[in-house]
This record gives C-alpha cells, sequence and structure tokens, in this order.
C-alpha cells in the first residue's frame, strides 16, 4: 500500500498514517497477515520523526488493527474477512458518524445526498478502489 | 612522465568531467532542477530552461579555463603535482556554474511563491520493505569467480616468480621493483577482494535505499524506482567483474605470465572502461531514482506537490535532517546515486574511516 501522507495538514501525522492504514485495510490493499514495514523503515522512507510512526502504529493496535511484536514487527491483525467487529465498536463507531454525518446535516446537505455519498464510499472500499 | 604526457592527461581528464557535468541537469528529476525543490507545474518554466541554458555555456566556460590553468601549471610545477590535482580544481570550478544556475531558480520559486496554495506531501511504498527485491547473488558469481581465478594462478606461479616483481608498468614497460613476498605478489588479489566487497556492499544499499517517490504519481513512482534500483544494482556487479578482469590480467603481467607490452596494457584497461560505460548508460536511461524511465504523462493532481525540503538541503547538495532515521538518501543533484544523512553519527563514522583510509593509503604510499 503506498501511504501518503500531508506535511502542512491540521491532521497530526501519525492520524494520517493510522488514516492510510485503516484506508488499505478497508479496500482490501492490506490483509490480515500481511506484514508493515518498521517504524524506523517507514519513517525513513517518509523522512519525518520515527516516534510519529511509533504513535500511528500504537494508535492502530489500540484498535485491533496491528499487531505488534519485537520479533515479527507490525502484523495486520484483521480485515473485512475476520468476522464481525468486538464488542461495543459499533456502538463508538456510530457516536463518531454521528457528528461526522450531522455536520453534513447542518451544512445543508440534503439528506439523499448524505446517504448517497456514504453508499459511495463504501462501494468503493469494495471494489478495492484507493479513495 | 613528461610534459607532453602531462598535458595529455589533463585535457583528457578535464574533457571526461565536462562531459559527466554537462549531463546533470538531464539525470536529475524534474522537480529538483540545481537541487531546488519545484512543484510539477513549474517544471517548464522559462527560467528553468534559461538557467540550464547558462548552466550549459558557463560550464564549458569554466572548464576551459581550468584546463587552460592546469596546462600552464604543467610548465612551472612538478607535472605528477598537477595531474592529481586536476580533478580537484575541476570540482571546485564546478560551484560557479552550478551555484549561480541555482540562484536563478531559487530566486524565481521565492519571488513568484512557487509553494503557495499546494498540497505538500510525501509517499511511502509498504512493499518496499515488507517484499524486498532479493539481491541478485547470481550477478555476483563474475566477480567472485574473476577474483577467485586470480588467486589460484597466483599460488600456481608463486613458487617460479623471480626474487624481484614489477609494482609499476609504466609507458615503455616495467619500471618500478621490490622484493617478492607473498604481500608484494598477492596485493592485487587482495584488492580485488576488498573492492569486490565493497561493491557487494553498495548494491545491497541500493537494494535497500530509500526511495523519493513523486508525489503527483507514487504507484508509478514506486514501479520505476524498483526497476532502477534492480538495474543500478546488476550494473555496479558487472563492473566489479570488468575491475577484476582489468586486476587479473594486471597480476598477470607482474607475475610474468603476460609481456609488459603496451598490447598487453591496453587490453588490460578495456574491461574496466567497458563496464564502467555500462554503469554510465544504465544511469542514463534511468536517470536519478529511475524518473526517466517514465512513460505515462498523466498526473493524479494538479494541486498535489512533493514536500519542500530546501531547508534540509546545504546548497542542494548535503542533506542534514535529524529527524529523519535515514542514513543513504538519493542525491537531489550530481547524476545517479546517492549521500549521506549527516544528522546521523553513522554518516561521521563513515566519513571519519574513509578520510582515515585516505590518508593512511597516503602515509603508507610515502613510506614505501
Amino acid at each position: 500500500v503506498i501511504i501518503i501522507v500531508e506535511v502542512d495538514s491540521e491532521v497530526p501525522l501519525y492520524q494520517q498514517i493510522r488514516d492510510r492504514v485503516v484506508e488499505g485495510i478497508a479496500n482490501g490493499e492490506l490483509r490480515a497477515g500481511d506484514p508493515l514495514p518498521s517504524t524506523r523503515q517507514l519513517a525513513a522512507d517518509l523522512s519525518i520523526n520515527f516516534h510519529t510512526v511509533n504513535k500511528g502504529y500504537d494508535t492502530l493496535r489500540a484498535e485491533h488493527l496491528l499487531r505488534l511484536n519485537r520479533k515479527s514487527g507490525a502484523v495486520v491483525q484483521r480485515d473485512p474477512t475476520s468476522g464481525p467487529p468486538d464488542g461495543d465498536y459499533v456502538d463508538s463507531w456510530s457516536h463518531r458518524a454521528r457528528t461526522l454525518l450531522g455536520e453534513a446535516i447542518a451544512q445543508g446537505m440534503p439528506p439523499s445526498d448524505v446517504i448517497g455519498q456514504c453508499r459511495n464510499i463504501v462501494a468503493g472500499f469494495q471494489e478495492g478502489t484507493p479513495e | 612522465m613528461t610534459t607532453a604526457e602531462a598535458i595529455a592527461i589533463i585535457v583528457v581528464i578535464m574533457a571526461a568531467l565536462t562531459g559527466v557535468l554537462l549531463l546533470l541537469p538531464k539525470m536529475a528529476r524534474p522537480t529538483l532542477p540545481f537541487g531546488v525543490r519545484v512543484p510539477e507545474i513549474h517544471t517548464d518554466d522559462l527560467v528553468i530552461t534559461t538557467a540550464t541554458r547558462q548552466y550549459y555555456r558557463w560550464l564549458v566556460v569554466t572548464m576551459a579555463v581550468v584546463t587552460v590553468v592546469l596546462v600552464a601549471l604543467v610548465l612551472v610545477v612538478p607535472a605528477p603535482v598537477v595531474v592529481s590535482s586536476a580533478a580537484f580544481a575541476a570540482l571546485a570550478a564546478w560551484f560557479v556554474p552550478y551555484l549561480s544556475a541555482r540562484r536563478l531558480v531559487l530566486d524565481a520559486k521565492h519571488t513568484e511563491s512557487w509553494f503557495e496554495g499546494t498540497r505538500q506531501t510525501v509517499a511511502a511504498d509498504t512493499t518496499w520493505r515488507t517484499s524486498p527485491l532479493p539481491y541478485p547473488w547470481k550477478w555476483t558469481l563474475p566477480a567472485i569467480l574473476a577474483a577467485v581465478a586470480t588467486l589460484i594462478v597466483g599460488i600456481v606461479v608463486y613458487p617460479s616468480l623471480p626474487d624481484r616483481i614489477a609494482t609499476h608498468v609504466g609507458l615503455n614497460g616495467p619500471d618500478e621493483f621490490t622484493d617478492t613476498t607473498v604481500w608484494s605478489a598477492f596485493s592485487l588479489v587482495g584488492v580485488q577482494f576488498l573492492l569486490t566487497a565493497l561493491l557487494l556492499g553498495i548494491v545491497w544499499v541500493i537494494l535497500r535505499s530509500k526511495p523519493d517517490l513523486a508525489a503527483s504519481d507514487p504507484k508509478s513512482s514506486a514501479h520505476e524506482y524498483r526497476r532502477y534500483a534492480m538495474a543500478m544494482a546488476k550494473s555496479v556487479l558487472v563492473l566489479a567483474f570488468g575491475m577484476n578482469v582489468t586486476m587479473l590480467l594486471a597480476a598477470l603481467v607482474v607475475w610474468d605470465v603476460l609481456p609488459a607490452t603496451m598490447v598487453w596494457i591496453v587490453v588490460g584497461i578495456v574491461p574496466t572502461l567497458a563496464t564502467a560505460g555500462i554503469v554510465v548508460a544504465v544511469a542514463i536511461r534511468t536517470g536519478q531514482s529511475g524518473h526517466r524511465l517514465h512513460a505515462a504523462t498523466t498526473t493524479e493532481s494538479a494541486t498535489t506537490t512533493d514536500r519542500d525540503d530546501d531547508a534540509y538541503w546545504i546548497a542542494g547538495l548535503i542533506y542534514r535532517n535529524s529527524d529523519d532515521p535515514a542514513l543513504w538518501v538519493p542525491k537531489r543533484f550530481g547524476g545517479v546515486g546517492f549521500t549521506v544523512n549527516v544528522a546521523r553519527p553513522a554518516a561521521w563514522i563513515l566519513i571519519g574511516a574513509i578520510v582515515a583510509i585516505t590518508i593512511g593509503a597516503l602515509i603508507f604510499a610515502a613510506l614505501a
């Protein structure tokens, strides 16, 4: 997977790394068991501090998307085919989705457009096309 | 060395260097003219064409002046001193055309705020690390076999060597001799093995290097980088073979297996020159980081540019970024290849080792 980060973005770099990996898993470019580069290697390839990559990987580990260990490095832990999400994941996700979708409604996007956009994005992930 | 020989050597060195330095603008990425980071939409700007033309003109004039000065110096200073400093003089003089062309591009970039309103991005391909290029072991065999063959011939002929063997072969045959010992007889074999190890190490660095992917099209850029790295790796191993064959022939002359005639001296240099020619041809074909392999002209987004990282590059030549864990990084300007991140302690260990080896070799040569 190609990880692209925007240097001057308001979104912190570690968050961008985390987001790109999540999208890579969603569109099938990354599957459960796939390795990712070590934090130093990815930091070197992006010319950024390796603590930043560490933080991004840590976030993914806390979300049970990445397994980190000293021996095998960083490995993708789950993908869409690994079964339903655990425990209260759906609750926390709908909480965040509520805010994001609410933003669109507040800005005056017609509800049908909001649903249409959601459908397109999800369909995009299923076709395996990035972005 | 006669004065006429010295002048001939100086003219050849200067002509070759001028030729290589004239190639540099074509070898650099279009987004890095004269080591200045430029957004893709400005790569065809008039100022860059102007700067490139000025570089060509000034380079030819500067090199002509340096050549005249060196030739004049041969008449007053000992010729070997002048000849051995010719390359340094040429490289020092190169800064005149380089820095002035660079200045033109930098000024335009700043006064016209080329990076304003762009999305500056950096891209990395995770598969470059997770499924790296395999080391081309088969390609190391010719070089290793040539060195081993030299060693075997050496062991066979050693008992029958005369008491003294040549250490230097001039245009009129061998002109310097030393006592035959294991050290003096096998010194070329030692150099062969050291050089082979060094070039194998360089290949490893190339295959594990940090790719500089173009932000506008990271996917094809990553593909081109893979082709570039493998092509450079293989051609360096071919060069190792060529150099080892040259040293094999030189050893055969030293051991009196081949006659020390002009014919064999010329034949001996051919493998090195030919394989070095292959490296140059491959480098010209690929360009730095393989950008000249780029076929498609479509860009994903006109507003997405490479990160403006000029601040990390001193004069566009020396990289210093303490955040970046990378030791080896692709050069910005200066043909195809790599340079070190001087913010890494390992870079200073490396530079220290090179300086120590150079000084050591000079002292050793002076004592001997």
